[in-house]
């Protein structure tokens, strides 16, 4: 599971064997003091593994001209303290632009699908790889625009990135979802064009049908919100993964609604029958 | 220049409402880009609305328009998400707030104390500053107004939102010492004198009872030295209660 502050209680009582490791969003427990570090420490006592999985190392931004990469060194420096602190197995994070012109953007911004950011993406990757000495997964994001049009399909984009850099996939199964039923292809086509040897972690989780954009009125098919029960499509998807490929770890991810805890523990459990 | 780079300074000025010459970006672009600005709206409106609580109260008709004014105008250039508050004390004493929106003459007070207790209850001066005097996560904030009555006031639930909004504060200066408990890890404020302040001001500078004594006692109040040592004790005694004073 994801690690939230408004579950870590419930996570910590959980039965045994039910959550094996626990994902974090490294940004939250950089530069920490007050009750976010009490609370880390308690984490970090229960020996569970903790792997980080970022949202501003913004892999998708271009660096200025003269410049091969890109990155915020005060981000870098807290993780590699926090890394330091918690030896994760890797890290990971999206193919996303998080960042421009050293403005965070709150959010994960695609990046166009051209062979200009394939290389862009790659550099930056390698980059990070070499600096934290550590493995890298990419994260197959939900988008909601080409921005452009595309030089590459979404399959071939990503397992560019994947051997230009060579760095492992983060397959997020219900992004692929997502993505099919809003941009109108076969989820699973998509699962088996992708280089699924590369595959180390994958995410599951929820999203919210008919989502109205409120500046305008347009109705988007799914929005992906990690707050909504997940739907039986979404763990057929999973277990057609788990049946092409080994895993190393998979992820329920949930980042709002917690309020049924108990519905939460099934999905977990449901997870792990797949499994 | 890349490509790349170009089309995500044309991302950057859609997302931020700047007027521009798109030459990448189609209008249809543009309008799925907007599911994304409204997605950032909408989590800014609510994180912001929970750490400015009291602004948000007075506030709360035209929030989504002053949010919005605000991340256009002040985005966040911190990797922490908390951090998107940083630049609201400053906004909100801007001429772009001012020009816009009504608000009260002590918004500009009670938004910077909101930032503060955000600030320091995420601060990690504590861990990066071990071996001080005085717990190291602290302001000292001077106000024109009653910051805390007014927060009093706004919390009151037998009094309506109508009142809260409309009724007039006179100014009556106070000053503040707000500070993360090192026991409970809670921001907590209490007010404090103008003696009481450069006493913690010595204090952060080490110095001892004695010299303090020293330092407050002058012409004037020289046959009071006795009297100025025993305040002294009991100030720093309280401080201590207080988990202000955490090694002396």
């Amino acid at each position: 599971m994801g690690l939230r502050k408004d579950l870590r209680k419930n996570i910590l009582e959980l039965e045994p064997g039910l959550v094996n490791w626990l994902e974090i969003v490294p940004e939250n427990y950089i530069y920490r003091g007050g009750i976010n570090q009490k609370n880390f420490q308690q984490v970090l006592s229960s020996k569970i593994p903790l792997i980080p999985h970022g949202v501003n190392l913004s892999i998708g931004t271009a660096p200025d001209e003269g410049h091969k990469v890109t990155y915020d060194k005060y981000l870098l420096e807290g993780l590699k303290d926090l890394f330091s602190e918690i030896q994760p197995p890797w890290f990971s994070d999206h193919i996303s632009c998080t960042r421009i012109n050293s403005i965070y953007l709150q959010d994960l911004i695609p990046v166009p699908r051209t062979h200009e950011a394939v290389e862009i993406v790659a550099n930056n990757i390698k980059f990070l790889q070499d600096y934290f000495q550590l493995a890298f997964l990419v994260e197959n994001p939900s988008y909601y625009s080409n921005l452009i049009k595309p030089e590459l399909n979404e399959a071939d984009f990503i397992n560019k990135i994947l051997a230009s850099s060579d760095c492992g996939l983060l397959l997020d199964v219900n992004n692929v979802f997502v993505n099919a039923v809003n941009h109108g292809y076969s989820a699973l086509d998509f699962i088996d064009s992708l280089d699924l040897e590369r595959v180390v972690q994958v995410h599951i989780a929820g999203h919210l049908e008919n989502y109205k954009c409120w500046i305008n009125n347009k109705v988007l098919g799914i929005l992906d919100t990690h707050g909504h029960p997940i739907i039986q499509e979404v763990y057929d998807l999973l277990a057609y993964v788990t049946s092409k490929t080994e895993i190393k770890a998979v992820l329920l991810e949930r980042d709002s609604n917690f309020g049924n805890f108990e519905a939460i523990v099934e999905e977990l459990k449901a997870i792990n029958q797949i499994l | 220049m890349s490509k790349l780079y170009q089309v995500q300074q044309e991302i950057l000025n859609h997302l931020l409402n700047r007027n521009s010459d798109f030459r990448i970006l189609s209008k249809q672009s543009r309008d799925e880009l907007d599911i994304y600005k409204s997605l950032i709206l909408n989590s800014a409106e609510k994180f912001l609305a929970s750490g400015f609580q009291h602004s948000h109260i007075l506030l709360k008709s035209q929030w989504r328009e002053i949010i919005k004014l605000y991340l256009e105008n002040f985005p966040s250039q911190s990797p922490l998400y908390f951090m998107i508050g940083k630049n609201f004390p400053g906004f909100i004493k801007s001429d772009l707030f001012q020009n816009k929106f009504s608000y009260p003459r002590f918004l500009g007070e009670l938004v910077e104390f909101e930032w503060t207790k955000i600030g320091l209850f995420n601060s990690d001066e504590d861990q990066k500053n071990k071996s001080s005097i005085l717990n190291p996560v602290y302001k000292i904030l001077k106000f024109n107004y009653p910051v805390t009555q007014i927060i009093a006031y706004l919390d009151d639930e037998n009094i309506s939102q109508e009142d809260k909004i409309s009724t007039e504060v006179e100014a009556d200066s106070e000053n503040l010492f707000v500070y993360r408990d090192t026991a409970s890890l809670q921001i907590k404020t209490f007010l404090l004198s103008e003696s009481v302040i450069e006493v913690i001001k010595y204090l952060e500078q080490g110095l001892s009872p004695e010299e303090i004594t020293g330092l407050l006692c002058n012409t004037e109040n020289s046959g009071q030295v006795s009297q100025i040592k025993q305040e002294l004790f009991y100030l720093l005694e309280s401080l201590k209660k207080l988990n202000i004073l955490i090694k002396y």
